[in-house]
């Protein structure tokens, strides 16, 4: 590309040794293509009414442009190009191209930003919704660990003591056997409390765990919409991408 | 001073001019004519779309035959600027259809060119293809005919020897008739640089063609 900013006095090949040489000559082109502001015109003007070689230079320049014009004749087109209906049916493609073509179509560019923003807003739901709360609530899992932990050593412990129980914690009933056993043996009885505790604590944590949020899916939709959108788009773009059109 | 040298009026400025006005006014007949070309074109009227071909395929070879030098390559140049504007044309926006073409077809050009310099076995054609001449009619001259030819040669000798964006520049503008604008939107630079492109472009030619003022007086 030009420099644009590049200095405008340009001494060609043809050197000529007086104050001509000095002169602007970029300043007098422009001149000659009626390309100056007002007062770069009014300098231009004095320096071509002072300088006769900047005047003959306004005059080749003109000279050169209608040479251009007149002379640089191309040959008549060797052929017609207007497209038959084949090369119209080959040019349109199958079924894929076109709707690649049509997905990838400028007209859809409006899909990009769109798919970006639900990207976003996908993004910002679930971390809102699912991360943050868990990051949240991991200082408070330890503590509710310990507490079922030390629940089962007792039973684990009272389980060595007292050679078994017929106490099926999984379900949080007391075997009727056991209960009939508890109502003779203190033991028994003192294990049957120490059980519904047990029981009591594990309910209580699952209460505070907080059911899934119906924000969740939406955000994780509109990640997944949003970046299937884009992938589709940037797909179908490089597909139908035409280097002449660059 | 009174005998002060009158500013050349340029083309852009000089839009008081009836005759400028009439171009201009033609240009925006023909941009409305190429839009409902293009819009039947998009409905599926391929006769539509063979209509604009008929419009522009001697413009398109002459622009990309100054380009490549090569009437074969031009040809090849042309078809696929067609082909491509054909499978975009859902695409064209903005400037007009004229443009729009012009710079697909340069670009096709462009192409050929690239081509050519990475495959030094195929050798850079004559700037100048003597295989064709300007047609004359019976009554031509031959001394003018001559001297017609010698100037040809000179100024696209001329040509050859300045850069490639100079040149699409001055071909757009002079010999094509693209407003300052309409070059800086086909070639996607400023429009300041396209002003020096011409300038420079111009001086450059100004200096290779110094020797042969008085064969471009002969007109």
């Amino acid at each position: 590309m030009d420099d644009v900013s590049a200095p405008m006095t340009n001494a060609g090949p043809t050197h000529v040794p007086d104050d001509h040489a000095g002169h602007d000559r970029q300043l007098v082109v422009a001149f000659a293509c009626g390309d100056l502001p007002a007062e770069d015109a009014a300098d231009a003007r004095a320096l071509i009414a002072r300088c006769r070689r900047c005047a003959a230079l306004v005059d080749e320049i003109a000279l050169i442009s209608a040479a251009t014009v007149r002379d640089l004749v191309a040959p008549p087109r060797p052929r017609d190009f207007r497209l038959t209906s084949d090369d119209a049916d080959r040019l349109r493609g199958n079924a894929i191209t076109r709707l690649l073509r049509r997905l990838g179509s400028p007209r859809l560019q409006v899909l990009q930003p769109l798919a970006g923003a639900a990207m976003a807003i996908g993004i910002v739901l679930l971390v809102t919704t699912a991360v943050l709360p868990s990051l949240g609530s991991a200082g408070a899992a330890p503590a509710a660990l310990t507490t079922i932990g030390s629940a089962v050593g007792d039973e684990t412990a009272r389980d060595a003591a007292g050679g078994g129980s017929e106490a099926v914690p999984g379900n949080g009933q007391v075997a009727p056997a056991a209960s009939a056993a508890a109502a003779e043996s203190p033991d028994i009885a003192a294990y049957s409390e120490t059980d519904a505790s047990t029981k009591a604590n594990v309910t209580e944590l699952a209460e505070t765990v907080p059911p899934v949020d119906p924000v969740l899916p939406i955000g994780l939709g509109l990640l997944v919409v949003g970046a299937l959108v884009l992938l589709i788009r940037v797909l179908a773009q490089r597909a139908s991408k035409d280097p002449l059109l660059r | 001073m009174t005998d002060e040298p009158a500013a050349p009026p340029s083309r852009d400025e000089a839009a008081d001019s009836p005759q400028l006005d009439e171009a201009a006014q033609r240009r925006r007949d023909e941009a409305a004519r190429d839009q409902r070309l293009v819009e039947r074109s998009l409905a599926g009227d391929l006769d539509a779309f063979n209509e604009l071909v008929g419009h522009y395929q001697d413009l398109l070879f002459g622009l990309t035959y100054r380009v490549v030098r090569d009437r074969d390559a031009a040809a090849d140049a042309v078809q696929e600027a067609f082909f491509s504007a054909f499978r975009n044309l859902d695409r064209f926006r903005g400037t007009t259809f004229r443009a729009w073409l012009s710079r697909i077809a340069i670009n096709a050009a462009t192409d050929i060119l690239r081509l050519r310099k990475r495959r030094p076995a195929d050798p850079y054609p004559e700037w100048e293809d003597d295989a064709w001449q300007p047609p004359t009619g019976p009554a031509d001259d031959p001394e003018l005919q001559a001297t017609h030819r010698a100037r040809a040669r000179a100024i696209t000798q001329a040509m050859e020897s300045i850069t490639a964006d100079q040149r699409r520049a001055i071909l757009l503008f002079d010999v094509e008739g693209f407003d300052y604008q309409e070059i800086a939107d086909i070639t996607e630079v400023s429009l300041g640089t396209v002003k020096s492109r011409i300038h420079r472009g111009r001086l450059a030619l100004r200096d290779l063609l110094a020797d042969q003022m008085e064969l471009l007086r002969d007109g």
